[in-house]
């Protein structure tokens, strides 16, 4: 396990894929939402309860920032590592969400596992980095902001872990590259016509929200959502509008994009 | 420095009322009709003036001011003034649909092949009785509004928006603005809160009718955290608007500016009853951030309609008098603030308007006296 975690209304599981003892926490019933995490590992939040009173929520502990190393050696490599695990849990479809690291996880898993994923949200995606930060460099004054912009709302904010840090890190670097936009892998998401929801904090001092229009740009089944009073931590910065975003677009799909809140005043 | 144009298009006919709103009964459209063919005269006269700009505001439901939407005489005075600047000072932001405002000016923008400056505004208190729009709600809307308008205009994909205020969940605005990354904004600074939002965000500031020293204390904050943001406003950048009116002599310059200007400012939007004129005390203190809870007015008797409490706003002198008197109060402007631009609007037309051809002449008289020192002047 990366840190002790608060488990609120979730419990913590274990199962053995690719050769890992892989830890997942789950809340809730109904239509799976698998949530991967970002780079500093799993962390349950208001969110993830609120998410869980609709849809059966499994928070993934990716292979590799438990105890046992992981030489995995690229985002392709992990997509199917949590596709292994995914299978041992017994889901076949499922909704994805990524957060960060685990958006461009989920990009990859989109790209080769597209049958089994119903709808793609990513959160602050950290595939393309275009002028972004690596939040193990940031100075501690800057750390704060770039992740949020109410750090007093959802989760407590701190830098990682160093032991952390050296443990797992050297992976998410490892499989991060440097952020560039690789015309091998637009082409590749390109062809993805899995309904996907990208959000991006207006504040986001990670990942510069302009990434975002790669995105939009690539895939066809696509919307960019912009995020006010965000930075980029977003569930955690905004967690009502996070949860109310998320939820709709999962039930609705594309759809989303129509309003169907009855203005009616008065009859 | 540079001098603009303010035309308010105050209504020409006979009957001004005193009240706000004003009944359209007593809109004569044959009045409103020459209002607008005086109006653009009159701009007319300022361009032949040397008037760098010709302004546009947005005010509801009254003869001082026959604009309800500038966006719709912006470009009759870009299209009969051509090379002129034009600025729309402003849109009353909270208060209308920002994307469509985002759409209204980039439409502009390339009518006038980017010969455009614009103000995002929060209003005047009557303003959120206009649209039934929540006052308390004026300064976050317009912050996030102003953001999304310049998302708008810069995000070259479609996108969603989720805001505080503001849902989009498909926004792709064409045309494109015709000048890159987009007209130049002005957020007014005549509260602490809008310059340091101006600064933050490399945004010009303007204010209104304020006496000197309350600008230059918020000029001082707009410079901090424009540094703070990484860059430095020019004079250019910092705009001040009053009303003149400038004469041979000083007594007969007050005398043309206190016939029409009534009791001042507050009469522009006073309630016809002690009631309305409380709700719209009540939208100005929300618009000051005073809470809900804070002014419970209920309880009160009925009585006599008494001017609305006092205005946070500590009105400045206004450009009347002698061609040296108003260069001075210009230069006095120019160092005590730092501003680069002075707008102007000819008198105080309250109590009913101005005849156009005494602000044409005076508006002439201005050119020749007046324009030409403010040009060559560098305070």
């Amino acid at each position: 396990m990366t840190a002790t975690i608060k488990l609120g209304s979730f419990t913590q599981h274990s199962v053995n894929a690719a050769g890992f003892d892989v830890t997942y926490y789950e809340a809730g019933t109904g239509t799976p939402l698998v949530m991967l995490p970002g780079g500093g590992g799993p962390a349950l939040s208001p969110s993830h309860d609120a998410l869980a009173e609709h849809f059966r929520v499994i928070l993934i502990e990716y292979p590799g920032f438990g105890m046992q190393p992981n030489d995995v050696a690229d985002f392709d490599g992990l997509a199917d590592q949590v596709i292994a695990a995914i299978d041992a849990i017994g889901l076949t479809t499922f909704h994805l969400l990524g957060t960060s690291f685990g958006g461009a996880c989920a990009l990859h898993m989109a790209s080769r596992h597209r049958g089994r994923i119903i709808s793609l949200t990513l959160e602050s995606p950290a595939k393309f980095r275009v002028d972004s930060a690596n939040p193990a460099e940031l100075p501690p004054e800057k750390f704060v902001p770039a992740f949020r912009t109410h750090p007093g709302r959802g989760l407590p904010i701190s830098p990682l872990d160093p032991e952390f840090l050296t443990r797992v890190w050297p992976m998410v670097m490892r499989l991060m590259l440097d952020g560039a936009v690789e015309q091998a892998f637009v082409d590749r998401i390109a062809s993805i016509q899995t309904r996907t929801l990208v959000m991006f904090g207006l504040n986001d001092g990670i990942i510069n929200p302009v990434n975002g229009r790669t995105y939009r740009a690539a895939m066809p089944n696509c919307v960019l959502m912009h995020v006010y009073d965000a930075a980029h931590d977003i569930c955690n910065d905004r967690p009502e509008m996070f949860v109310d975003v998320v939820s709709d677009f999962i039930r609705r799909g594309m759809n989303f994009i129509v309003n169907d809140v009855d203005r009616l005043i008065n009859p | 420095m540079k001098i603009e144009y303010f035309q308010t298009f105050t209504y020409a006919g006979p009957d001004h009322g005193k009240s706000w709103p004003a009944p359209p009964i007593a809109c004569d459209p044959a009045w409103a009709v020459a209002t607008y063919a005086h109006g653009l005269d009159e701009c007319s006269v300022a361009v032949d003036a040397g008037f760098d700009t010709l302004t546009f505001a947005e005010h509801h439901y009254s003869p001082k001011q026959l604009s309800p939407n500038p966006m719709m005489l912006a470009p009759l005075a870009g299209a009969r003034f051509p090379g002129q600047q034009i600025g729309v000072f402003g849109s009353d932001l909270p208060i209308i649909n920002p994307v469509r405002v985002a759409e209204e000016i980039a439409t502009l923008d390339n009518l006038l092949e980017g010969r455009l400056r614009v103000a995002m505004l929060r209003g005047t208190p009557n303003e959120y009785l206009t649209y039934f729009d929540n006052p308390w709600e004026s300064r976050e809307r317009h912050e996030e509004g102003t953001l999304l308008i310049k998302q708008c205009w810069t995000e070259p994909e479609p996108f969603a928006w989720e805001g505080r205020y503001f849902r989009f969940r498909n926004i792709a605005v064409w045309p494109r603005t015709f000048q890159r990354p987009h007209p130049r904004m002005l957020i007014s600074a005549n509260s602490a809160d809008g310059a340091a939002f101006a600064g933050r965000h490399g945004f010009d500031i303007g204010f209104s009718y304020m006496g000197a020293e309350g600008c230059a204390a918020n000029a001082d904050l707009y410079r901090r955290t424009a540094a703070e943001a990484g860059w430095t406003p020019t004079s250019d950048n910092i705009q001040y608007r009053h009303s003149a009116w400038v004469a041979e002599t000083e007594e007969q310059a007050w005398a043309t500016f206190g016939q029409y200007a009534g009791a001042g400012l507050h009469a522009l939007f006073a309630g016809a009853s002690y009631d309305t004129m409380m709700a719209l005390g009540r939208c100005g203190m929300a618009m000051a951030g005073i809470g809900r809870g804070q002014q419970d007015l209920s309880g009160l008797e009925m009585r006599e309609p008494t001017p609305p409490p006092a205005s946070p706003l500590v009105p400045g002198p206004p450009f009347v008098g002698t061609p040296d008197t108003v260069i001075a109060q210009i230069k006095e402007i120019a160092e005590v603030v730092g501003a680069g631009r002075v707008e102007i609007h000819p008198g105080f037309p309250v109590t009913g308007a101005i005849p156009t051809e005494a602000i044409r002449t005076m508006i002439a008289f201005m050119g020749r006296e007046v324009v030409p020192t403010i040009h060559a002047e560098n305070w």
